[in-house]
């Protein structure tokens, strides 16, 4: 599904005119204003640099350029995380916190995870457009930022790359490199859970060509945090792997499986 | 003044917040305690990937962690001031075949 984003990466952005989402000032207010201590107003905010790649993300703009796709894979990679920060605040205690404040602290809240989904839905269904006129990488330099930018779900298409490598550079693409570029896939995979042997189940994510890349896998609350040179994509795990200890990731050539073993103190079987 | 880590670690929850901020430090007598434990180290560090921190609203030295991806030290605290391991990513070992 495409959506009407266009992004080019090769090129150096400008600076992103705009005031901060109105959502965060909003959720800054409700959180501080019941205390009194301070009331940062929009015209404070406006004034602070959101992280540039972010901020452009969270635009409502068509347009926006990012100076690599490095830049716009990191980009994406923390807008992720942003939000998957914010799902960690809005909890019970944070519901209730809200509640006696007598503040609309989580509707913000609501507000701003929901733009945060809108942008990555966005980006990941953009039309990518290369230019490699200011900076060409290496090819293999190439090959790893598309595989970050895979990673957090954003495809590129290889012809157009192709036709992007500018026909004045020394070296021409190889067909190894060529074929290489066209055998990055998107990664879309939600995972699956099954029952290896008793008490131990094995978590099956796949990923073409996940074996010859160079991914950390981790842990964290109840997403698995899967991060390629520091681009991380966040995958949610199904609630029953909480009461589970994780234990060995294996990394074969189209896909990886995380273990984890069932505690019979934990989840005595009926 | 305190060392930086040290500060980091304990100034995460809501309480140490307002204290921060300017609260008096009776503030944590006025609210439950579950709520001065209230972990808002995401949210301390959402602002300070705006630079939030650097305007000075939220004290100096609060803000050890980066969102570059999710390397918050997050989590609520326990009874005894200690951090609940789960709330940092876990790195797995792996094994390519």
């Amino acid at each position: 599904m495409h959506s009407d984003l266009r992004v080019t990466c090769g090129v150096e952005p400008e600076g992103v005119p705009g005031s901060t989402p109105d959502a965060l000032v909003q959720l800054i207010s409700a959180l501080s204003a019941p205390f009194g201590f301070f009331t940062p107003t929009p015209g404070v905010l406006d004034g602070l640099n959101l992280s540039r790649g972010v901020f452009s993300l969270l635009s409502d703009r068509q347009q926006v350029d990012f100076a690599s796709v490095n830049q716009l894979a990191q980009a994406v990679s923390d807008l992720e995380s942003i939000h998957l920060a914010l799902s960690q605040i809005d909890s019970e205690e944070f519901a209730i916190w809200c509640g006696l404040g007598k503040n609309e602290g989580r509707v913000h809240l609501m507000d701003l995870m929901t733009m945060i989904d809108r942008a990555l839905i966005r980006v990941t269904g953009s039309q990518l457009q290369l230019n490699f006129t200011e900076y060409r990488p290496s090819p293999k330099a190439l090959f790893r930022s598309l595989t970050q930018l895979a990673l957090v779900g954003v495809g590129c298409d290889a012809l157009q790359l192709q036709r992007a490598w500018p026909t004045s550079a020394r070296k021409p693409l190889s067909t190894k490199w060529k074929s290489r570029y066209e055998s990055v896939k998107v990664f879309k995979d939600t995972g699956t859970l099954v029952e290896r042997e008793r008490s131990i189940f094995s978590f099956q994510l796949k990923w073409k060509g996940v074996g010859s890349t160079e991914l950390a896998v981790g842990i964290l609350r109840n997403h698995l945090v899967l991060d390629l040179g520091g681009v991380r994509h966040f995958v949610e795990l199904p609630a029953a792997c909480s009461r589970m200890e994780p234990g060995v990731v294996q990394l074969f050539k189209n896909k990886m499986t995380i273990d984890f073993t069932v505690d019979e103190s934990e989840w005595p079987r009926s | 003044m305190s060392e930086p880590g040290k500060e980091d670690a304990s100034a995460n929850d809501l309480g140490s917040w307002l204290i921060s901020v300017g609260a008096p430090e009776s503030i944590t007598d006025l609210i439950p305690s579950e709520m001065a434990r209230l972990d808002i180290a995401p949210l301390l560090a959402l602002f300070n990937g705006i630079g939030l921190n650097g305007s000075g609203l939220m004290g100096s030295g609060l803000m050890g962690s980066e969102l570059g991806g999710v390397s918050v030290a997050s989590g609520r605290l326990n009874g005894a001031g200690g951090k609940v391991s789960a709330d940092e990513i876990r790195w797995l070992p792996i094994i390519r075949s």
